[in-house]
């Protein structure tokens, strides 16, 4: 081994060579197999690649420097890439009690706990690791959906707002703050956002469920008169007829013929629900599991 | 009030299904199935399928190529292509805003890749249509980047790959955008022309224009598990039909199942599906083309050889050949595809209907040489039976068959077809769909190719359901296999007015292979083991391949010309005034069966 193969192997890592980094770490592991720094990058590098004896280089070194923090962070790392989630909870326990602040420690904790149904568990965690990070962290991101789940709406949207806030071009995150803020009766803010998700939404198809999305935030706050006008301007642009209904019973509202009970406001307001979620369901299902660009 | 308005098109209809990622960074994802939270290397080792459920995320191009080629082997080209505002289109933004948006989101100038690329060192053209950039709508640049990559393919005589992710046509370029559709489909068309293979990866979602154009142009189609394909998206269907569409409707098993795509593969096997084809594809150009002969590319065998001397084969009643061939534990299709050939890849669907079990086809290599393989396949246990039905073929059987015989034609690979049937079905969806005319075409077809066909008959040869897989350079018999223009029982009934004067039919239809080689309809018999085929496969399948080698290394030196005029030949004599041998009597010990 020469005398820089660490400082080499390190230097692929961080280049993102990690085919480079490992074989040059094993290649330098075969004079000195328990050098630790090796080990690390051979194991770090091995995560990245899919390697089997990742999480067991990574060990060693935990076992070798149980008091460095990277130890078990990295060993985390390597037991959540392969599924092992209770045994990577194991390890960023470790990484809490050496450094409790540690945020990457904190959001896995907290979606091993959700993984495992404690819910509350899981939220403390994440609340503790999104006041760590900034902006659109993993944590942020997964506690919209968590409190919205625990039936926390008003905790959500201060979540999505955070999101949007940080990521101010996304529309699924736009989508969020307007979808919640209807749900909280916080009505100039949901308008504010749906607009913001016809802003930014780029498929001209989507341009529809924004606006019923403002259909939506009008008829409950009463201003059936706009409401009309926004569904006139859904009608044009809705290629597959979504519009059809909401736009019939506007219209009978404003000319007074309530006696047409044949779509009643309930309906109205279902099928405005379902377009929504709709839309929501859309941006779900596009999510790539890829860094995205924006 | 303004009425829905639906697309008829479809070719300009860009489905409700497309958004714009969430292309949030997050360490741990959410799946979109099964809601589970996923730790984001965990789902990268697992290239972006959820562990949990199975779920195929979508993926970008970019990850897709890093997936599917050897690392580093991209090679770009058409830097180039820019989509360009040929309208000066806007509606709620301008056309060149939204081009520009999509730009700086997907880092991409064209919204398509096209280049060349290398899978396990088997060199391809490749191009992609990235979804990222306005939903993947084709408008002039992807249909050049499409274009240009299927040119390349054909100067250069390298296989083509083509991955497909698209809303359909670019409604904002207009009938310039349905253009691409037919500039795309031709240039397909001259690589077809040319035998050069064209691998279509059609991935979720893929509609309109693109799936109406190329992307359903492969000699090869595949699709992973739940990707949405179509034509019109499924929001507009529910429209104009009035009706909720069922679950599963327009995802790759839902294509499958009706005939229209060769393969659904998870993505975890799709790298190795497309190296084995083009691996099976480079010899076959090999042979084609080039250095290699095709008859030196023919295993060295060791079964027993066949024989054209009808004494030299233990004398049975023909009744009792009737029973063997028929033999539950009988050695079918897929048994002689596993030990006879080497890599068999199979090919589904007619492309038209469905995707027939009672026929199986693929490609395979017969030694170092690729062939096409065609077979009736009946099952074992009893629901393999019923979904195999019996071995009895639809129509859309035979048009799978004449599909992987086009393709063999196209690619210069011999044909080898075992028929193994008590008949083609009858049945009303039969008749409906043309079981005539699918009989009558696939003869037709099979008596022009200018590629060596062998045909092994291993069990029953019923009639026109047969033969229909038969109209071959060769027509080999299993010694206890029997080829008839009727079921024993079916002559029985009708001329003898007796069912149970099916031995007697039998002796009287001269069915077996004895028979059939002195009326010279066949040509040679394949040795069974002594208790039949069945007692021991191995050895069956040994002589099998035996006879398949000794007849191709007869047939793959001879000019396309001559072997269609041979052919010719071969079924011109039957039942012409003095070239027609003509039986004696059938003798008492057969009679009396
Ligand atoms: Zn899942």
């Amino acid at each position: 081994m020469s005398a820089d193969t660490p400082s080499e192997a390190r230097a692929r890592f961080e280049a993102g060579d990690f085919r480079g980094a490992r074989n040059a770490a094993q290649a330098g592991l075969e004079n000195t197999p328990d050098d630790p720094d090796l080990l690390r990058i051979a194991g770090r590098a091995g995560v990245e690649l899919g390697d089997a004896d990742a999480a067991e280089q990574l060990r060693r070194v935990a076992d070798m420097r149980p008091d460095e923090v990277e130890s078990w962070r990295d060993l985390g790392d390597a037991l959540a890439a392969e599924g092992r989630t209770g045994e990577a909870a194991d390890a960023f326990r470790r990484v809490l009690k050496l450094s409790p602040d540690d945020e990457a420690a904190l959001t896995a904790l907290g979606h091993a706990a959700y993984v495992t149904g404690s819910g509350a568990d899981a939220v403390s965690y994440l609340e503790q690791a999104a006041e760590r990070a900034a902006g659109a962290s993993t944590a942020m991101i997964s506690l919209v959906d968590m409190y919205r789940e625990m039936g926390q709406p008003v905790d959500a949207l201060a979540a999505a707002v955070k999101i949007a806030e940080a990521a101010p071009t996304n529309a699924a995150a736009a989508l969020d703050v307007a979808e919640l803020s209807l749900q909280v009766e916080r009505f100039d803010e949901a308008l504010r956002a749906f607009e913001r998700t016809r802003e930014l939404d780029d498929v001209a198809e989507h341009e529809v469920y924004a606006l019923h999305g403002m259909i939506h935030v009008e008829m409950r706050r009463g201003d059936f008169e706009r409401a009309l006008e926004l569904a006139r301007e859904a009608g044009g642009v809705d290629r597959h007829g979504r519009t059809a209904e909401v736009l019939a019973f506007l219209e009978a509202r404003e000319s007074g013929d309530s006696g047409d009970e044949a779509t009643n406001l309930e309906e109205v307001e279902g099928a405005l629900s379902a377009s929504l979620a709709e839309h929501r369901r859309l941006h779900a299902q596009d999510s790539r599991f890829e860094d995205g660009g924006d | 009030m303004p009425r829905t308005r639906v697309s008829r098109t479809g070719a300009i209809d860009v489905p409700e299904m497309i958004a714009p990622s969430r292309a949030l960074t997050a360490e741990w994802r959410r799946c979109p199935a099964c809601e589970a939270f996923v730790y984001y290397k965990r789902l990268k080792r697992n290239l972006g399928v959820c562990p949990e459920c199975n779920h195929h995320f979508r993926l970008r191009l970019r990850e897709r190529l890093d997936q599917l080629l050897d690392a580093d082997s991209l090679e770009e080209l058409g830097a180039e292509l820019e989509p360009v505002d040929v309208l000066s289109f806007a509606d709620s933004k301008p056309y060149a805003e939204r081009v520009a948006q999509a730009q700086r989101k997907t880092g991409s100038t064209s919204g398509a890749i096209y280049g060349t690329g290398t899978v396990d060192g088997q060199p391809l053209v490749l191009a992609g249509i990235d979804f990222d950039f306005i939903g993947g709508s084709m408008g002039g640049a992807a249909g050049e980047a499409i274009t240009l990559a299927a040119e390349l393919a054909l100067d250069t005589r390298t296989p083509l790959l083509v991955i497909s992710a698209s809303g359909g046509a670019r409604m904002q370029e207009g009938c310039v955008s349905l253009m691409q559709m037919a500039k795309t489909s031709q240039a397909i068309g001259r690589l077809a022309e040319a035998g050069v293979l064209y691998i279509s990866l059609l991935t979720d979602p893929t509609y309109g224009g693109v799936s109406a154009s190329f992307a359903s142009l492969g000699d090869v189609l595949i699709a992973e598990p739940a990707a949405h394909i179509g034509f019109a998206g499924p929001s507009v269907i529910e429209q104009t039909i009035r009706q909720k569409l069922p679950e599963g409707f327009q995802t790759a098993g839902f294509l499958f199942e009706h005939g229209m795509l060769d393969l659904v593969e998870p993505r975890e096997n799709l790298r190795r599906t497309i190296r084995g084809l083009l691996e099976l594809h480079a010899s076959a150009r090999d042979v084609r083309e080039g250095p290699a002969a095709a008859a030196d590319r023919l295993p060295k065998t060791d079964g027993q050889p066949p024989t054209s001397d009808p004494e030299a084969v233990a004398r049975r009643r023909p009744w009792e050949v009737v029973q063997l061939a028929r033999h539950l534990e009988r050695p079918h299709t897929l048994e002689y595809l596993g030990v006879v050939f080497d890599g068999f890849q199979e090919l589904h669907g007619d492309r038209l209907f469905g995707d027939d079990a009672a026929i199986v086809c693929g490609l395979a290599k017969l030694g170092e040489l690729p062939v096409v393989v065609i077979g009736h396949q009946k099952g074992r246990t009893t629901s393999e039976m019923m979904e195999r039905n019996f071995g009895m073929p639809q129509p859309d059987g035979y048009r799978k068959g004449m599909r992987l015989m086009r393709y063999a034609a196209r690619f210069g690979m011999p044909i080898v077809t075992l028929v193994d049937t008590p008949g083609a079905y009858p049945g009303v969806g039969a008749e409906e769909r043309g079981q005539s005319v699918a009989i009558a075409e696939s003869i037709m077809l099979m008596s022009r190719l200018r590629v060596p066909i062998v045909t092994l008959v291993t069990g029953e040869g019923g009639s026109g359901g047969a033969l229909a897989l038969a109209a071959s350079d060769r027509l080999l018999m299993l010694e206890n296999s029997y080829y008839s223009v009727i079921s024993p029982e079916g002559c029985a009934t009708i001329l003898f007015k007796d069912a149970a004067a099916a031995p007697r039919a039998a002796a009287a239809l001269r069915l077996t292979a004895p028979d059939l080689l002195r009326l010279r309809v066949m040509d040679a018999i394949v040795p069974e083991p002594e208790g039949g085929a069945h007692t021991d496969p191995v050895a069956a399948a040994a002589n099998v391949k035996t006879a398949l080698v000794e007849s191709l290394r007869e047939l793959v030196v001879l000019d396309p010309d001559e072997l269609v005029q041979r052919r010719y030949e071969r079924f011109r004599m039957f039942g012409a005034p003095g070239r027609q041998p003509v039986l004696p009597p059938v003798d008492a010990i057969e009679e009396s069966a």
